[in-house]
């Protein structure tokens, strides 16, 4: 079983109203050196392949068409130790 | 001879009985359900696709649905020229389809705003105006979402701005950054497809055709439909 | 929508327990399931033998007061739960009442005080889907939801991250499974800020012939349970093992209950298509003390017993103990009687809904719940034992709350300066706009919402029935700090005349009783105390109580909330064209109270706020001529004669007023005279009930006032609508604007 981790977020030419408003919070409660923060999302998948290789075509569509909406969001991915 | 509408139903789907009252006991045409798992019938003219939370929204506004089998024949009746209109949850399921182009967000408020809400309409004509709603006019309708900020990408705009068909303004017709309740680019409510005979808008109409409940401003919507039906089938 | 991104998450709720079936029972495990030695003895006594750890957490829980009612039943008992119109009273998953044509009309109001209390935004969540479960159980469809919330001041952090969790996850659970919340009422008060307050009322509607009931009938027939699948959410219990507690991993504790508003859709889509194919024996949704409490009650109900096999139960944790399975408070989950031969159809109808027809066990005709687990026998309790023959606590020496009260007459009124008071009340919390709230929450969703929250009752109508359906939840906790047994009177009549005052006929209430501890003289005695008003103004209006819930120990070591009875009440606008506004209409219309005239503001809202007292003496209610005013004020509606109506309640006749102005459209306001010899400080605050301010055309005030007179209800011109101005003579002066710039100011 291939332990998959993605990572969705927004792309960073999109504003992440949530993002800005938990920085806004975190400053205003006295973390001064929070910067930013952009929010996201996070999937562990399991998937039964032998390895990477064999799995990273269906990786790929399964994160660009279905977890995450190009338009609007990216995506990384890697490979968990199992 | 009115037309024949389906409403598409999602396991979350919420607005979808609104609809089917809207249709069958104001506007007074057939209308049939259609579950996600099946596909709608052939002889149809009006698909509408409920608001809702399809599928919880548990992916994105409108992911899973967009994914489920109905939307196959969706797909099939619009490249045909079958009337689909996608509304609040149902537009978000046609953007995430790839029937209309754009995306939408979560609201720039980051609170779900349900209240009352002034649309100028830009359509000219066509299958959701027809005559009896000119361009420039104002309606009035409800809104109810957390996920109403329409997005495209600035690369796009250009090509959407001939299928705007609605966008947020004041009472008075004025498109202005107050009246936008979700951060909606270029204040924009609804598009449509480029054919012209696909819709989705943020707004309900189905719950805006009753004097008792508040208003009837979103019966000219689904009376043109209704109307352009009968034009097309009257040659 | 994804929601858990907003969600504030806390540590608390996870101290874990791991329980074992091998755990031996000691004194110290029997007092940390809350049982007294005389309950031990008694349990011992039924059972003839040592119970299994699974036993003792069943009788636990069976015989809180959240399922038993120990305490309170004795009290609740003497309420009237008989009428014409009632069609299911208390014992049922929530009440039902007869609307006519056929149609009957299921409400009830639960709490979820300490889990929102804990994680403002799942305990609130679960809340809203614990009541419409126990909506849709009865056969019926939720159309509505009311909310009556109580917090503290939200100048402190925490309160604030209290409400808007609160706000939020009632907001995302009714969004999602669509049923709009037409009204209810927010309040602060520094007593609610250790103990929030959140009570909902959820409304359904049936045709008569649909109504289900949780009484199970048949031997041999099967329990099927469908929805989410168990693990080691909000189990009860507490800290009783911690001596066995592993410090294994964090998946083995309970935890705070987690809502899946989709799962409740689809379990609400399907429970509805299960009763309406008529193969359904009896129904009820798994809640407090989950599987135990609703299987046994059902088959108890039906004088039967059960035999239940947990392996069948669904699980999403590994090594679920027979413990954790019996007491898990796993969110949406349902448990049905189905006869053997219709399993099949069933579990069609389950199946369209991606649902599973898991069947757990049987009823049995030994009276008994036997429950199997790993093929080891894990509890065999006779049923009585733990639903009807509950052993009665110790009462306890009920006592008056010592309270310190000041008298309305010792603050200094000539200090007021009456415009700024009323803009300062506008933007305190209390009085502000909800507009902010109700704006989050779909209030319109299955399309039939007539009059929208913001102002007054909130009226729906039901497709295929002539008539309108009017509700409003309603509480007052200074009111009843002051004198419970008259608070409580007062409130369930202000709930009553909210409904008068848009025109619709009190049907019948449902209560949600907010107190302390129980086990206190002063406690106890409030309860007692508000329980019998209740049932006092019930009887005098006529509105009998169909169900209810109760709430013990609000309370920290630090302060008590004050006692706090909630009244959900609905009524029945048979002409709809006879909705009255709770608004001004039209400029020129002649502005009049009736009802009796103010004699103090004690229980004032405004005057707490301002002094931070208890300001007395309590307000007290004559009820027979509560019911004579209210009768009259239907009478006007019936003749037409009303342009507007609204009730006087708490920040009295100066926050009617300002209330019928700010919910007007167009900005009207008043202009308004008080009599030369009244003293504008009991006029304008007093919060004394049987009292309504009404407006109608300049050429119906001769006649309303000799209808009035002619009914034995005094009624007194004050004035006349405005366009734009609020004034009333030598005492305050606004703008209609300047009172919309100070009220509405989202939290």
């Amino acid at each position: 079983m291939l332990k998959v981790h993605v990572l969705v977020h927004l792309r960073p030419d999109i504003l992440d109203v949530q993002g800005q408003a938990i920085r806004q919070a975190v400053t205003a409660a006295g973390h001064g050196g929070v910067a930013a923060v952009r929010v996201g999302k996070s999937f562990r998948l399991e998937i039964d392949a032998p390895n990477v290789e064999a799995a990273r075509d269906e990786i790929e569509r399964l994160c660009h068409e279905t977890l995450s909406n190009p338009l609007l969001e990216e995506y990384t991915w890697e490979v968990e130790p199992s | 001879m009115s037309a024949r509408w389906a409403v598409v139903i999602f396991p979350g789907s919420n607005c979808d009985r609104d609809f089917v009252r809207a249709l069958r006991d104001v506007l007074r045409v057939e209308v049939v359900e259609v579950w996600h798992k099946d596909s709608v019938p052939e002889a149809i003219d009006c698909i509408a696709i409920p608001g809702g939370f399809s599928y919880g929204d548990y992916l994105r506004a409108g992911a899973l649905a967009a994914m489920s089998p109905v939307m196959a024949s969706v797909r099939t009746h619009a490249e045909r020229g079958t009337l689909v209109i996608g509304v609040c949850n149902g537009f978000q399921v046609l953007c995430e389809a790839g029937l209309l182009p754009g995306v939408l967000t979560k609201n720039d408020t980051l609170r779900f705003r349900c209240h009352d809400v002034y649309l100028r309409s830009e359509l000219n004509g066509g299958p959701f105006a027809g005559t009896g709603l000119p361009q420039g006019e104002v309606l009035r309708l409800p809104i109810a979402h957390g996920f109403g900020n329409y997005y495209v990408p600035p690369e796009q705009r250009d090509a959407i701005e001939r299928h705007v068909a609605f966008r947020y303004c004041d009472p008075l017709g004025d498109v202005s950054r107050r009246a936008n309740p979700n951060g909606s680019v270029d204040n924009i409510a609804g598009v449509t497809n480029a054919a012209g005979n696909v819709l989705g808008m943020m707004p309900h109409p189905e719950r805006a055709v009753e004097a008792l409940l508040g208003g009837t401003d979103g019966l000219r919507i689904l009376q043109a439909m209704q109307d352009w039906v009968a034009g097309v089938r009257a040659g | 929508m994804i929601r858990n991104n907003e969600k504030a998450t806390t540590g608390q709720g996870t101290r874990g327990i791991l329980v074992t079936t091998r755990i031996e029972i000691t004194p110290a495990i029997v007092e940390e399931h809350g049982l007294t030695p005389a309950e031990y003895a008694y349990l011992l006594e039924v059972l003839g033998r040592e119970p299994t750890i699974a036993e003792l957490g069943v009788f636990s829980v069976m015989w809180s007061e959240h399922c038993s009612y120990k305490h309170s039943r004795p009290h609740l008992a003497t309420l009237p739960t008989k009428g014409p119109a009632v069609l299911h009273g208390p014992g049922e998953n929530a009440g039902a009442v007869d609307l006519g044509e056929g149609w009957a009309c299921v409400f009830k109001v639960e709490s979820h005080n300490h889990p929102s209390a804990v994680e403002p935004y799942e305990g609130a969540a679960t809340g809203v889907g614990g009541i419409l479960r126990d909506i849709f159980a009865m056969g019926a469809r939720p159309i509505a939801l009311l909310d009556a919330l109580r917090f503290g001041p939200p100048d402190e952090a925490r309160n604030a991250w209290i409400i808007r969790g609160v706000v939020h996850g009632i907001a995302d659970y009714g969004n999602c499974v669509g049923v709009p919340v037409i009204g209810g009422e927010f309040s602060i008060d520094p007593c609610y800020t250790d103990n929030c307050l959140v009570n909902v009322m959820a409304i359904g509607v049936a045709r008569h012939e649909e109504l289900m009931t949780a009484r199970a009938e048949g031997v041999g027939n099967l329990l099927v349970y469908y929805g989410n699948a168990t693990g080691r959410d909000g189990i009860h219990g507490a800290t009783f093992a911690s001596a066995e507690l592993t410090e294994d991993s964090a998946e083995d504790r309970p935890c705070v209950q987690v809502g899946d508003p989709f799962m409740e859709k689809k379990i609400l889509e399907a429970t509805i298509e299960l009763i309406a194919s008529g193969r359904i024996v009896a129904l009820q949704d798994m809640g407090a003390a989950g599987l135990t409490c609703s299987s046994t009650e059902m088959a108890d109900k039906g004088g039967l017993g059960l035999r239940m096999n947990l392996d069948k139960v669904p699980q999403r944790a590994a090594n679920l103990t027979a413990y954790e399975l019996l007491l898990s408070e796993s969110q949406e989950r349902m448990l049905a009687v189905v006869r053997p031969e219709d399993l099949p159809l069933v579990a069609r109808i389950l199946r369209k809904w991606d649902l599973d027809a898991c069947v757990v066990g049987e009823t049995t005709d030994t009276g008994r719940f036997v429950v199997e687990h790993h093929g080891t026998v894990e509890a065999n309790i006779p049923l009585p034992a733990i639903c009807t023959h509950v052993p009665k606590p110790e009462p306890v020496q009920a006592a008056p709350a010592a309270l310190d009260v000041r008298d309305w007459t010792t603050v200094d009124f000539a200090a007021i300066e009456w415009n700024g008071l009323l803009l300062a009340a506008l933007s305190s919390p209390h009085f502000a706009s909800k507009r902010w709230i109700y704006e989050q929450y779909d209030h319109q969703v299955q399309t039939n919402t007539v009059v929208r929250p913001g102002a007054g009752a909130g009226v729906l109508r039901i497709a295929g029935w002539s008539g309108l359906l009017a509700s409003t939840i309603d509480g007052n906790g200074l009111w009843c700090m002051l004198d419970p047994y008259e608070g409580t009177r007062c409130v369930t009549a202000e709930a009553a005349r909210n409904l008068v005052a848009c025109g619709a006929r009190p049907l019948a209430a449902t209560n949600n009783l907010n107190f302390g501890s129980p086990r206190k003289p002063a406690g106890s005695w409030q309860f007692a105390e508000a329980v019998r008003g209740l049932g006092d103004a019930c009887r005098a209006l006529g509105t009998p109580i169909t169900g209810g819930n109760v709430s013990f120990y609000n309370e920290s070591p630090r302060m008590a909330v004050f006692p706090t009875p909630v009244v959900g009440m609905v009524g029945v606008i048979d002409d709809p064209s006879r909705l009255t506004p709770a608004t001004f209409r039209n400029e020129g219309d002649v502005v009049v109270l009736l009802g009796p005239a103010a004699t103090h503001a004690g229980g004032s809202r405004i005057l707490r706020d301002l002094t931070g007292d208890l300001v007395g003496p309590a307000v007290r209610i004559d009820l027979a001529m509560e019911k004579r005013v209210q009768e009259h004020v239907l009478r006007l509606v019936g003749d037409g004669v009303l342009t507007a109506a609204t009730d006087i309640a708490d920040g009295g006749l100066l926050m009617a007023l300002a209330e019928m102005a700010l919910g007007s459209d167009g900005g009207l306001g008043c202009e308004i005279d008080l009599a030369a010899d009244e003293a504008p400080a009991a006029a304008l605050l007093s919060e004394q009930p049987s009292r309504f301010v009404v407006t109608c055309t300049p050429g119906d005030v001769e006649s309303l006032l000799a209808l009035s007179r002619d009914a034995g209800v005094r009624a007194v011109p004050l004035g006349t609508v405005r366009g734009g101005v609020f004034s009333i003579g030598g005492v305050l002066s606004l703008t209609v604007y300047e009172l919309y710039e100070a009220w509405e100011k989202p939290l």
